[in-house]
């Protein structure tokens, strides 16, 4: 019984020395790149803070998406009449995505790198008579078959976002439409406009909106960005704003606080302060922080739809905005995504598409000013 | 540039570049067709990214091949393949020239006649020292339980092993057609 063992490894029907040059290294680094392509979720704190993220983000992307459409209507005021309110008599369905694809230092603020993956996506509709409006979420984990523009190589679904890394706001306007038209026909939607905001571009809004409230529990010094912060409430300006975001050193026995959570508390500070009375009818304030922007903010509206839309949003005050996520369910083959939950996602985009009262809304709490003290 | 400036991208690059073979091994090892194992393999690395956090300091083998086992039981409920990731890779190793498991000398073939005899659960462990080169506690650690739990299945394991491999009658030459009788009192 000595030799059992030894035998066992000698009959090893795949030595190490078969294994070795195998693949070959091009193969091994586009796995690797494909992995990279889907955006790390922390698992422990993923899940009960997931709902919360969500609001939080869809409220920042959707406060920022105001401001893109009212951009060209502040700057252009002088010469361009403000066209009269109310309803164009039309829905409109506008995808915001807020993406992270601006190559630059410190610009990974969701630890990710920066060649363009959609971390947010939100389906903004408007009503048509512009009473109500509401936002839809599409989680990212979401596997869907993708539209030729953003396919990746070989068939088979995919993760929401890789399409975005490839065909762009275009195509991920497309995805929308195809994966909505596959849940049934009259639940296909119609993209009418998208929005994209670079994350890269938050330190110079939050400069712009003269800082952004948070409060940590306890005083933290991240040696990696040299952030430090003291224990409480404070007000942070664009730098350490992006480094509060890319905080992950320094807490470790902060237990519950961790990136996710603090990027969320941020989020939702921002939103209020944008949302706030006061900044968006001061269109000094409105314009400093759209010039702040530049180019993190890009949208494929014209001049005369923006306008319209601007003065359409004025009458729709923030508690008859619906935000929702997507009908998502666990996809029972592969932990690490989710499947829509067909029935209820088709109920919600027939909403959609017909303009029709979204089904059981869930309002969101008021964002909170401090975060997560 | 930027992605090397994020100490967890860098973090998983080195743990990626490191293991890879080794995930790639212990998945061929247990997957009917080669292509099947690039599924293991991308999930595998996939869910691991993901989990970044929850990795263990030092050697990430255990904690890998735990995730890989996880992937291959969730692959093995079901046929219905998804092919999100790693299709380059699938249709690599389904053209690439992997060793054929099945096809060994008699001495290889009486060795896995034996393996075959023991349960499941001996076999598994058996195979993560012996195929995938773990020691008894990194082997623990992919299964969940105890060292100690480990060495003393192991030595069990083990000893039914031997009796099995005794019993195939090794040193007997060529091995002519199927073998009278390899059942053992454990039964299959």
């Amino acid at each position: 019984m000595t030799d059992d063992l030894f035998r066992l490894r000698a009959s090893n029907p795949l030595a190490r020395q078969d294994l070795d040059g195998l693949v070959p290294a091009s193969e091994r680094a586009e796995l690797l790149e494909e992995i990279l392509m889907s955006a790390p979720v922390p698992a422990r704190t993923q899940r009960p803070h997931r709902a919360r993220r969500w609001v939080a983000v869809i409220g920042a992307v959707a406060a920022v998406a105001v401001l893109a459409i009212a951009t060209p209507l502040a700057l252009n005021r002088d010469d361009e009449p403000r066209p009269a309110a109310a309803g164009s008599g039309k829905p409109v369905d506008i995808l915001v995505i807020g993406s992270d694809s601006r190559s630059c230092d410190g610009c990974e603020v969701d630890g990710e790198r920066g060649a363009g993956r959609s971390d947010t996506t939100i389906l903004v509709h408007l009503a048509a008579d512009r009473g109500s409006a509401y936002a839809v979420s599409i989680p990212r984990d979401l596997e869907v078959s993708a539209p030729a523009c953003g396919k990746r190589r070989g068939a088979g679904p995919q993760l929401w976002n890789m399409a975005y890394g490839k065909g762009g706001g275009a195509c991920l306007a497309e995805q929308l439409e195809s994966v909505t038209g596959e849940l049934c026909e009259e639940c296909r939607v119609t993209v009418d406009h998208v929005v994209e905001l670079d994350f890269a571009a938050i330190p110079a809004l939050v400069d712009a909106l003269d800082g952004v409230e948070v409060c940590l529990p306890e005083k933290v010094a991240d040696p990696y960005t040299g952030g430090r912060f003291r224990k409480g409430d404070q007000t942070l300006d664009g730098q350490q704003a992006l480094d509060y975001l890319r905080l992950r050193h320094g807490l470790d026995d902060g237990g519950d606080l961790d990136r996710i959570t603090r990027q969320q508390a941020f989020l939702a500070s921002m939103t209020g302060k944008i949302l706030a009375a006061g900044t968006l009818s001061d269109l000094a304030k409105v314009r400093a922080i759209l010039e702040a922007a530049g180019s993190g903010l890009k949208t494929d509206m014209d001049l005369h739809a923006l306008a319209e839309l601007a003065a359409d949003l004025d009458g729709i005050e923030r508690n008859d905005v619906t935000l929702m996520t997507a009908p998502v369910k666990t996809d029972p083959q592969n932990l690490s995504a989710v499947l829509f939950d067909e029935t209820a996602a088709a109920a919600l985009f027939r909403a959609v598409a017909n303009d029709a009262p979204a089904p059981s809304p869930s309002k969101p709490g008021e964002p909170r000013s401090a975060g997560v003290c | 540039m930027t992605r090397l400036a994020d100490p967890s991208t860098a973090r998983f690059k080195a743990l990626y570049d490191a293991n890879f073979q080794a995930v790639l091994g212990y998945a061929l090892r247990r997957v009917d067709q080669p292509a099947d194992a690039a599924d293991v393999v991308s999930e595998t690395f996939l869910v691991a990214w993901r989990r970044l956090d929850d990795a263990p300091a030092g050697d990430y083998r255990p904690w890998l091949f735990g995730i890989a086992r996880n992937v291959l039981l969730n692959q093995h409920r079901s046929t219905r393949r998804r092919a999100r990731l790693g299709e380059r890779l699938r249709a690599f190793l389904g053209g690439a020239d992997v060793p054929d498991p099945a096809a060994g000398v008699a001495e290889q073939d009486r060795v896995r006649r034996a393996l075959a005899t023991l349960s499941a659960a001996d076999r598994e462990l058996l195979t993560l020292i012996a195929w995938d080169d773990l020691t008894p506690s990194e082997a623990a650690e992919v299964l969940g339980i105890a060292a100690g739990t480990a060495r003393m299945r192991l030595a069990r394991a083990r000893e039914r092993f031997a009796r099995a491999l005794g019993d195939a009658a090794p040193g007997a030459g060529h091995v002519r057609g199927v073998p009278h009788h390899f059942a053992t009192e454990e039964g299959r």
